[in-house]
C-alpha cells in the first residue's frame, strides 16, 4: 500500500497507480474492517470499515499502537502476544478466527469475531486482521438465550410435568415436575424410552401405540385426556392424568405430554363417594331429562334395585303410578315456569320396589349446577317403619280411650247399684223389714263380687298386653284337664259332657299362660253358656296338626252367638247374653290378644246348633311327646 | 195423669231391683215389666196391647243397648210418650245422644234420688 503526500497534485495514471486504485476501493467497501499492523502493532492501515466499527479517523490510530483498539485483558497482553509469536512462532490466533472484545473512541466495548493473518511486505512482516462487528449477532444470540432461559424457566416451573419424546418414544425434554412426579433425574431418563415410566399393560403396549398412530394416523389420546397410570423409580404405580398433543418442528414430529398426578384427587373422589354410598339415607342424582346419574348405596336397600338396574335409566322406574305417569310433565313445568313445587322442601310421596310393593317415602329434591348442567339430587328415606308405628299408636290410643270410657262405666256400675241397696238395707232394717234387708244385702254381695271379678280381669288383661314371657314345652292335653278340674264347681258342671279327641299329642314351645288364659275361656265359657233347655249339653275339645299349624278346638251345642253380634266377639267389654252373662265382657278380647302374642289366630264359627272356636297355632318347633 | 204401667230395661239385676223397689214403696200399685237388654223390650212392648205409661232405659248393655232401642223404638207408631234415661254414664256424649231422640225426655245418672223418682211417677 502506498501512502499519499498530502496536498499533491494527482498524478497522471499509471497502470500500476490504477491498480492500487482498484484495491483500495475494494478495501474501502468491504464490510469488513481490515487493519494492518506492523510487527511491533503499530496501525498500518485502517480502512473505512473499521472507522465505522471503532469510530475513529485514520489520521487517529494510524501509527499508534494496535492495542488501543482493546480493553483489558487484551490491551494489556497484545505485545506479549505479539513478543511471543515473534519468539516462538507459535501461531494462536493467527490463521483462525476468534471471537474478542474490543473498544471503539467513545469507550464502549463490543464483541468482534477477528481473523489474522501473516504477510510480508517488502521483506517487512505485517499482520493484517479481518474484523467484523457481532454485536448484534451477539444481542440476537443473548435475547434468544434470554428467550430459551425464560421458556425453560415456565417450563420448569409448572405444576404439571412436560415430557417431549420423540416418534420412537424416546424421552427428549423431561421438565421438574416431572422429576418430582417420576423421582427420576432428567439425566437419568433423557434418550431412554418414555415406556420405562409406566407400569403392565401400558409398558409392553406402548410401542404399539405408537406405531399404529404412524400407520392409522387414528388419534386414540391424542388431542384428548384420559386417566392412566405411571410407574415411578421407586416402582410404585400410581393414578396419572395424561393429555397429548403433536407438535411438528421443521418436518420432524414430536409428542408433547403433560402428566398430572391424580393419585389425591383421586382419593379424595374415593372419600367423597364412600361419604355419599353410606349414607343411611338414598341419594339419586337425574340430569335434566330424569335419567339417573348417580344412585348410592342406601338407594339400593331402599329400592331393591342395583345401581347398574338403575343408572341411565329414567327415575320414574322407581316410582308407582300417579307419579310415574306425570314425572316427565313436573320435570319439563320445573323448566318451563321456575315454579319449585317439591325443590327445596320435602315431601311424602309413594316409592316402587324392585319387587312392585310400594312404600312411603319422604323425599327432599334440591338443583345443582355442575359444569353447565343442570342436575337435580335427592334425598330418599323409607319411612314404611315409622308409618307403621304411627298408626300403631294411633290405633293404641284409640283402644285405651275406648278402654277408658267402658273402664269407667263397668267399674261404677257396681259400685253405684251398691250404694243404692245399702240405702235400702239401712231403711229396711229402720223399717225392721229383715227380708228386705237381706235380701238387698245379698245383692250387694253379688254386686261387689262382680266387681272383684272385672278389677282381677282388667289387671290381666294389662299384664296381658305388656309383659314378655318364656317359652316352654306346653302339653295342651294336660294344660286341658287342668283346666276343666278347675271348673268343676262351676254351675251346671255336672249335667256338661266332655268330649276329647285330641290328635295332635305332642308339644309346643309357647308362652304358657297365653296358652292357659285361652284354654280356661274357651272351656269356662261353654260351661257357662249351655243351651239348659237342651237334653244332652256337650263341649268337644279337639286338636289337630295341618300343614303348617296345630290347631285347638272347642265344639258346644250351647248357646251360640247372635248372628248380628258375630263381627264385635272379639271386642272388648262385649257380651252377647243378658242374664246368662256374668263376665266383665273381657275374656273374648283377651283371647284374641293372646293369640296374637303367640302369633297364633282365633276364628268363631257358628255351627248352627251351637259354636266352635278354633285356636291355630303356627309349628315352629313341635315335639314328639 | 198418674201412672199405671212402668217399663224398666237394664240388664243388671241390682239396679232393676232396685228402681222397682223405690217405685213399688211409692206406689205399690204401679205394674212393673222388667226386661234386660233392648231386643227383649222391643220384643215385650210388641206384645203389649197398651204401651208402658213410663220408660226407665239404661244405655248399656248387651245384645242392644240403649241407643240401638232408641234407634228402633222412637220410629215406633203409638210408641210410650215418656223415655227416661237411666243410666250409669255421665258422658256429655251420651247424654247429647239420647235427648236427640223426640220421645226422650229426661236424661238422669245412676243413682237416681227419691225426689226425682217421685216426680216423674207422680
Amino acid at each position: 500500500m502506498s501512502s499519499k503526500k498530502p496536498n499533491a497534485p494527482p498524478l497522471p495514471k499509471a497502470p500500476l497507480d490504477d491498480y492500487s486504485s482498484r484495491l483500495e476501493a475494494v478495501l474501502n467497501t468491504v464490510i469488513d474492517g481490515i487493519i494492518t499492523i506492523d510487527h511491533h502493532g503499530n496501525i498500518q492501515s485502517f480502512n473505512r470499515s473499521a472507522e465505522r466499527i471503532f469510530g475513529y479517523r485514520p489520521d487517529e490510530v494510524i501509527g499508534k499502537n494496535v492495542k488501543m483498539l482493546m480493553p483489558d485483558p487484551y490491551h494489556s497482553e497484545h505485545d506479549g502476544y505479539l513478543k511471543n509469536y515473534q519468539e516462538t512462532g507459535d501461531k494462536k490466533v493467527i490463521g483462525k478466527g476468534r471471537e474478542v472484545e474490543a473498544q471503539r473512541k467513545d469507550g464502549s466495548i463490543f464483541s468482534m469475531e477477528l481473523g489474522v493473518n501473516e504477510m510480508a511486505v517488502s521483506g517487512e512482516k505485517m499482520f493484517v486482521g479481518t474484523i467484523r462487528d457481532i454485536s448484534d449477532r451477539k444481542q440476537a444470540e443473548q435475547a434468544l438465550r434470554d428467550n430459551q432461559a425464560k421458556l425453560q424457566a415456565i417450563v420448569d416451573n409448572t405444576v404439571d410435568g412436560l415430557i417431549t419424546i420423540d416418534k420412537k418414544g424416546q424421552i427428549e425434554t423431561f421438565n421438574r415436575a416431572c422429576e418430582r412426579i417420576f423421582g427420576y433425574k432428567a439425566s437419568e431418563v433423557m434418550g431412554q424410552n418414555v415406556k420405562v415410566l409406566m407400569p403392565a399393560p401400558y409398558h409392553n403396549e406402548h410401542d404399539g401405540y405408537l406405531k399404529n398412530y404412524h400407520d392409522t394416523g387414528d388419534k386414540k389420546i391424542i388431542g384428548t385426556g384420559r386417566q392412566v397410570e405411571g410407574r415411578k423409580k421407586d416402582g410404585s404405580i400410581f393414578p396419572l392424568d395424561l393429555s397429548i398433543s403433536e407438535v411438528d418442528i421443521k418436518g420432524r414430529k414430536i409428542y408433547s405430554g403433560i402428566v398430572r398426578d391424580i393419585t389425591e384427587l383421586q382419593e379424595a373422589q374415593k372419600r367423597l363417594a364412600a361419604v355419599l354410598d353410606n349414607t343411611v339415607d338414598g341419594l339419586i342424582t337425574i340430569d335434566e331429562l330424569g335419567n339417573v346419574e348417580h344412585y348410592n348405596k342406601a338407594c339400593e336397600a331402599i329400592f331393591g334395585y342395583t345401581s347398574g338396574e338403575v343408572i341411565g335409566q329414567n327415575v320414574k322406574m322407581l316410582m308407582p303410578e300417579p307419579y310415574h305417569g306425570e314425572h316427565d310433565s313436573y320435570l319439563k313445568n320445573y323448566h318451563d315456569t321456575g315454579v319449585k313445587k317439591i325443590i327445596g322442601t320435602g315431601r311424602e310421596v309413594e316409592g316402587r320396589r324392585k319387587d312392585g310393593s310400594t312404600f312411603p317415602l319422604d323425599l327432599s329434591v334440591s338443583g345443582v349446577n355442575v359444569q353447565g348442567r343442570r342436575l337435580y339430587s335427592g334425598i330418599v328415606r323409607d319411612i314404611s317403619a315409622r308409618k307403621e308405628a304411627e298408626e300403631k299408636i294411633k290405633q293404641a290410643n284409640a283402644e285405651l280411650e275406648e278402654f277408658s270410657y267402658r273402664t269407667s262405666h263397668d267399674l261404677r256400675s257396681p259400685l253405684v247399684s251398691s250404694i243404692g241397696l245399702l240405702n235400702v238395707v239401712s231403711e229396711a232394717i229402720k223399717n225392721d223389714d229383715k227380708d228386705i234387708a237381706l235380701e238387698s244385702a245379698a245383692f250387694v254381695q253379688k254386686s261387689l263380687r262382680k266387681l272383684e271379678e272385672l278389677v282381677k280381669d282388667i289387671l290381666q288383661l294389662t299384664r296381658t298386653k305388656n309383659i314378655p314371657e318364656e317359652k316352654e314345652q306346653v302339653d295342651f292335653v294336660i294344660l286341658t284337664n287342668e283346666s276343666i278340674n278347675k271348673f268343676k264347681n262351676m254351675d251346671n258342671f255336672g249335667r256338661l259332657d266332655i268330649q276329647q279327641d285330641f290328635r295332635f299329642l305332642g308339644c309346643l314351645k309357647v308362652q304358657k299362660s297365653r296358652i292357659v288364659l285361652i284354654i280356661e275361656n274357651l272351656i269356662s265359657n261353654a260351661i257357662k253358656y249351655q243351651d239348659l233347655n237342651k237334653n244332652h249339653s256337650f263341649i268337644k275339645i279337639s286338636s289337630y296338626q295341618t300343614e303348617n299349624h296345630i290347631v285347638l278346638a272347642v265344639q258346644d251345642n250351647g248357646l251360640g252367638v247372635p248372628e248380628n253380634q258375630q263381627d264385635n266377639l272379639f271386642k272388648m267389654f262385649k257380651r252377647f247374653h243378658p242374664r246368662t252373662s256374668f263376665g266383665s265382657g273381657l275374656g273374648l278380647y283377651m283371647m284374641k290378644k293372646s293369640a296374637d302374642i303367640l302369633n297364633g289366630n282365633i276364628y268363631y264359627k257358628d255351627c248352627g246348633d251351637g259354636s266352635i272356636f278354633k285356636l291355630e297355632l303356627p309349628l315352629h318347633d313341635p315335639l314328639q311327646g | 195423669m198418674s201412672i199405671k204401667t212402668v217399663m224398666i230395661i237394664d240388664d243388671s239385676e241390682m239396679d232393676q231391683y232396685l228402681t222397682n223397689y223405690m217405685i213399688k214403696k211409692y206406689d205399690a200399685d204401679i205394674e212393673i215389666l222388667q226386661t234386660y237388654d233392648g231386643e227383649e223390650a222391643l220384643q215385650v212392648l210388641k206384645t203389649l196391647d197398651k204401651q208402658p205409661d213410663l220408660i226407665f232405659l239404661d244405655i248399656n248393655m248387651p245384645r242392644m243397648n240403649g241407643h240401638e232401642f232408641l234407634e228402633e223404638y222412637d220410629k215406633w207408631e203409638g210408641r210410650a210418650e215418656v223415655v227416661i234415661m237411666l243410666t250409669s254414664s255421665d258422658q256429655e256424649q251420651d247424654k247429647e245422644k239420647s235427648l236427640a231422640y223426640q220421645c226422650v225426655k229426661k236424661y238422669c245418672v245412676k243413682p237416681m234420688e227419691r225426689v226425682e223418682l217421685e216426680s216423674l211417677i207422680a
